[in-house]
């Protein structure tokens, strides 16, 4: 999976590829994502994300909340 | 302790805890010991709310102390018990809830085998929505170390799924329109 027209592909989450210092491992960065079509990286995301949010919506415990209600009252005090 | 907290930054500390919970299940691979982390996070964070500065990201400085807290307590840990190899993997995929889709599973299972800085960085960027700068200053390092290990976490599970553009019958990539059908 080693061609492709992909340059874009690197380019989703980029923020501001100018910051200095990096610059180097900015271009080794790129050469490791080429090869990887917008659409695999789509597909990756989305299982990234899956995973993530299987977890990250499940209601939260009750003692964690309780323990922020405590925090909040023994901190009023 | 600290004097005068919001009630809406409470709030906005509640509202971040499932996703320290799934960035923790994420480091340590372990529900129960993600719960202490979580705890512990909160715990810190309530207790150095004047430290952090109203207004500015709150769930990058909660997801660094959570972080934090994990590799000072693994490091402590290494001590006693070498954690052998691969016994990341085998604590999540014991997971009790082994339902929903295969596919799933399987990436599940190919992410728990990614180097930890590499699953680290793909979670923060890939899930967590945090830009690669803020990725790089939670895990301290450079924003292109970060870039570079998102890239070769994605590559990575590209091979060991053995996702390719070619494959079509992964039902990833859905099989071309014919134009004359």
């Amino acid at each position: 999976m080693d061609r492709n027209d992909n340059k874009k592909a690197k380019r989703r989450m980029t923020v501001d590829p100018t910051k200095g210092e990096s610059q180097d491992a900015d271009k080794a960065a790129q050469a490791e994502a080429e090869g990887m079509s917008p659409t695999l990286q789509a597909h990756i995301g989305r299982q990234v994300r899956a995973v993530f949010d299987e977890v990250a919506e499940e209601p939260v415990p009750e003692h964690l909340l309780r323990l922020l209600e405590d925090l909040d009252q023994s901190g009023e005090k | 302790m600290p004097r005068n907290v919001s009630s809406g930054l409470r709030d906005d500390l509640v509202a971040q805890i499932g996703s320290l919970r799934a960035f923790a299940v994420s480091l340590c691979g372990d529900r129960e010991r993600a719960d202490d982390l979580v705890q512990e996070t909160l715990f810190k964070a309530w207790n150095h709310l004047d430290s952090f500065k109203e207004g500015t990201n709150l769930k990058a400085w909660l997801f660094t102390i959570l972080r934090n807290t994990y590799f000072s307590e693994r490091r402590k840990r290494k001590r006693e018990v070498e954690d052998a190899d691969g016994s990341y993997a085998a604590r999540l995929s014991s997971r009790p809830e082994q339902d929903g889709h295969m596919d799933m599973r399987d990436f599940q299972e190919a992410l728990s085998q990614l180097p930890d800085d590499q699953r680290e960085a793909l979670i923060l960027v890939g899930a967590a929505g945090f830009s690669y700068e803020e990725a790089a200053e939670i895990s301290r390092c450079a924003v292109g170390t970060i870039k570079s290990r998102v890239n070769r976490a994605r590559n990575r599970l590209a091979d060991t799924l053995q996702l390719d553009e070619t494959d079509e019958d992964q039902g990833i990539f859905p099989p071309p329109v014919t134009k004359s059908a």
